[in-house]
């Protein structure tokens, strides 16, 4: 029996290492090592290359200018480093580079300029380095040819055949499910060896870890308000589920997340009455809307959708937070986006914060005073 | 005379293996183990999601190294069922030198066998996946629109030529009334000889409904649009090529189980026919 107890033994310790391994993830932790994931993104330093894993599964190379490409890659998936030009589908990878100091390699975004806040955006409008390459999912692909870039950073894979076709290589920058709250903090270090600035992707890394320390720090032991996030639209309703970055930062921050048991991608499509359901014990609601497009006032999103007036945070008790133009442009900032989230949970923990990214809703639309200005 | 301790060591580790209280132990711990798994799971699936297009091996090197806080569990996971493995194999194996021992009746022999073929059925099974866990290789970001062709390693070609999709018409799952339920995405299909020949064929892919090109297997990863009028304008799918040699090893371990599983039944109704019997209810 002795050979049997040391089976037991072993697989005891096996099983021990698991337990004290836990199943907690660590929000705000690196690893020094020649290989790192960021959530399913993935960089894996070699001998002659850095292999990365895309959003899609794909591996591509990332070489120095002149260098030798690797075996077993296809030309587009062989890129130089540092990349020099880039088209860029959403703002937030434009921020991204912002944050590693390379605003001036994007040369072409699927926003016209006008949808633009960003100064370095706008300026580079006007001086003629980027160009509007049409709506994300009706890209002019001879517009991107034009515009010669070393890479395009998207989130729809199906442009890669065409993109092949014209010699240009791809990352999508996104994957299928909606990503956690580390993946979204450490995404710069997934594009940081794509120019080589692993050191600013560090920096960036932890001037947002320590803001998320300060979050926790603060909001410790505070009565947890409940909050939602998303919006019903005229056909839909869409919300951030419980795996995404806002739901995980609401739980960070001593608050319940009424969408937690909901898993998918971002913007996830839910039946009307489980967001009225859930709606009707919220403390705080954060719209997908912006002032722009109508979210003015609790009594402006009644009026465009009367359901959504059953929730308790379109009451008198309730409170209505929209993101304001610059908080989808402003990831580069990420640790003050954090902090806005925060202060609206828990306004009692950040006495006199200002608020940059959101505003909160007043009941009723200002009236607009005859002859005023 | 008591045989030497060098001599009887084999026989006491055989014994060991083949014990039905180190199953027990087994189950438990594997029972704990997955327990685990699960939490782990649900906090880190993003770890796990690229092992089947890696390779375990490359996997175990990269994600499961710098991720051990949360896979752990795997690694211990997959020491048990080696071990639960070995134990199947002793146990049935003892078994089965016994049954032919006794020297039953030739007709009888494939029934009392059957319960035996369907364990070493699951071991052919756990290899075969282990295999191909191993030795698969997998490019999973492949994506085609209507009229793009894509060309395998072996010079076997693809082309996407377009969906038939058949949508759910019901309120029986709220809110995905229209939803697609197949694509049914068309395809040409010549493989490497049909590239040379001239000839091709044509073949429907969905879930679950992968296609068999000359050894390499597509799958269907992802398709748009998700219902008329959505995918923004899009209309892609995006297959999962595989290559995957161990899959001829865990379909013929199907095919054994099935077989054992068959073989026992008809046994079993063979036994009950006989004791239902007036012949056998009086024995």
């Amino acid at each position: 029996m002795k050979v049997m107890e040391k089976i037991t033994i072993f697989s005891l310790m096996l099983t021990l290492i698991t337990v004290l391994g836990g199943c907690d993830k660590e929000v705000g932790t690196t690893e020094k090592r020649s290989f790192m994931n960021i959530g399913e993104f993935s960089v894996n330093r070699k001998q002659d290359y850095t292999e990365v894993r895309d959003g899609a599964g794909r591996k591509l190379a990332l070489i120095p200018r002149g260098g030798k490409a690797p075996e077993g890659f296809a030309p587009t998936s062989v890129i130089e480093t540092p990349v020099r030009r880039v088209v860029a589908y959403r703002a937030f990878e434009v921020d991204i580079l912002a944050a590693l100091g390379v605003p001036e390699t994007l040369v072409g975004v699927t926003d016209p300029q006008e949808k633009w806040v960003r100064d370095d955006v706008r300026r580079g409008f006007d001086e003629g380095r980027i160009a509007y390459v049409g709506q994300s999912f009706k890209i002019d692909f001879e517009r991107i040819k034009a515009q010669h870039p070393d890479l395009v950073m998207t989130w729809d894979p199906s442009i890669i055949p065409m993109m092949d076709s014209l010699g240009i290589p791809v990352v999508v920058t996104t994957t299928p499910v909606a990503t956690c709250l580390n993946t979204h903090m450490r995404f710069v270090e997934f594009i940081a060896p794509f120019f080589g600035r692993e050191a600013q992707g560090k920096a960036y890394f932890e001037q947002v870890a320590a803001a998320l320390q300060e979050i926790r720090d603060r909001t410790q032991g505070l009565p947890p308000p409940k909050a939602m996030w998303g919006d019903i639209y005229e056909k839909r309703v869409l919300v951030e589920p419980g795996n995404a970055w806002v739901a995980e930062l609401i739980g960070l921050a001593q608050s319940h997340y009424l969408f937690n048991d909901i898993y998918g991608t971002s913007c996830i499509e839910i039946s009307t009455e489980r967001f009225i359901y859930s709606g009707k014990d919220a403390d705080l609601y954060f719209t997908y809307r912006t002032p722009d497009w109508g979210a003015t006032s609790k009594a402006a999103l009644a009026r465009q959708n009367p359901l959504i007036a059953q929730i308790r945070p379109l009451g008198p008790e309730g409170h209505v937070y929209a993101p304001l133009p610059g908080y989808s442009q402003s990831s580069d900032q990420l640790d003050q986006i954090l902090i806005d989230i925060a202060a609206i949970l828990h306004p009692q923990a950040f006495p006199g914060h200002p608020m940059r990214f959101f505003v909160e809703l007043p009941d009723t639309d200002p009236v607009k005073q005859a002859g005023g200005a | 005379m008591n045989a030497s301790p060098t001599f009887d060591l084999p026989q006491r580790a055989w014994r060991t293996l083949a014990s039905i209280r180190l199953t027990i132990a087994l189950c438990f711990l594997l029972t704990a183990d997955l327990g685990l798994g699960y939490l782990s799971l649900r906090s880190s699936l993003e770890i796990f999601s690229p092992m089947s297009d890696v390779g375990l091996l490359e996997w175990a090197r990269t994600y499961g190294a710098a991720n051990l806080r949360h896979t752990a569990w795997f690694f211990a996971m997959a020491g048990l069922l080696v071990l639960l493995a070995l134990n199947t194999f002793a146990c049935t194996t003892q078994r089965l030198i016994g049954i032919l021992a006794r020297r039953p009746p030739r007709r009888e022999l494939p029934f009392r066998l059957a319960p035996h073929l369907m364990h070493y059925a699951v071991l052919i099974i756990l290899a075969g996946y282990l295999g191909s866990y191993l030795f698969a290789a997998s490019d999973p970001g492949r994506a085609l629109r209507s009229g793009e062709t894509m060309t395998l390693p072996n010079g076997a070609t693809l082309r996407f030529e377009r969906f038939a999709p058949e949508a759910i018409q019901s309120q029986r799952i709220d809110g995905f009334d229209g939803f697609v339920l197949r694509p049914n995405a068309h395809f040409t299909v010549r493989s490497a000889e049909d590239e040379a020949q001239g000839g091709a064929c044509s073949t429907v892919l969905n879930f679950n409904e992968p296609i068999t090109v000359d050894g390499y297997g597509i799958y269907l990863g992802e398709f748009q649009p998700r219902k008329p009028g959505g995918g923004m304008g899009r209309a892609y799918v995006q297959l999962i090529v595989r290559r995957d040699p161990a899959a001829v090893i865990y379909r013929f371990g199907m095919a054994v189980f099935v077989s054992g599983l068959v073989l026992y039944l008809i046994g079993r109704l063979d036994y009950a026919t006989f004791i239902l019997s007036p012949k056998g209810g009086k024995r």
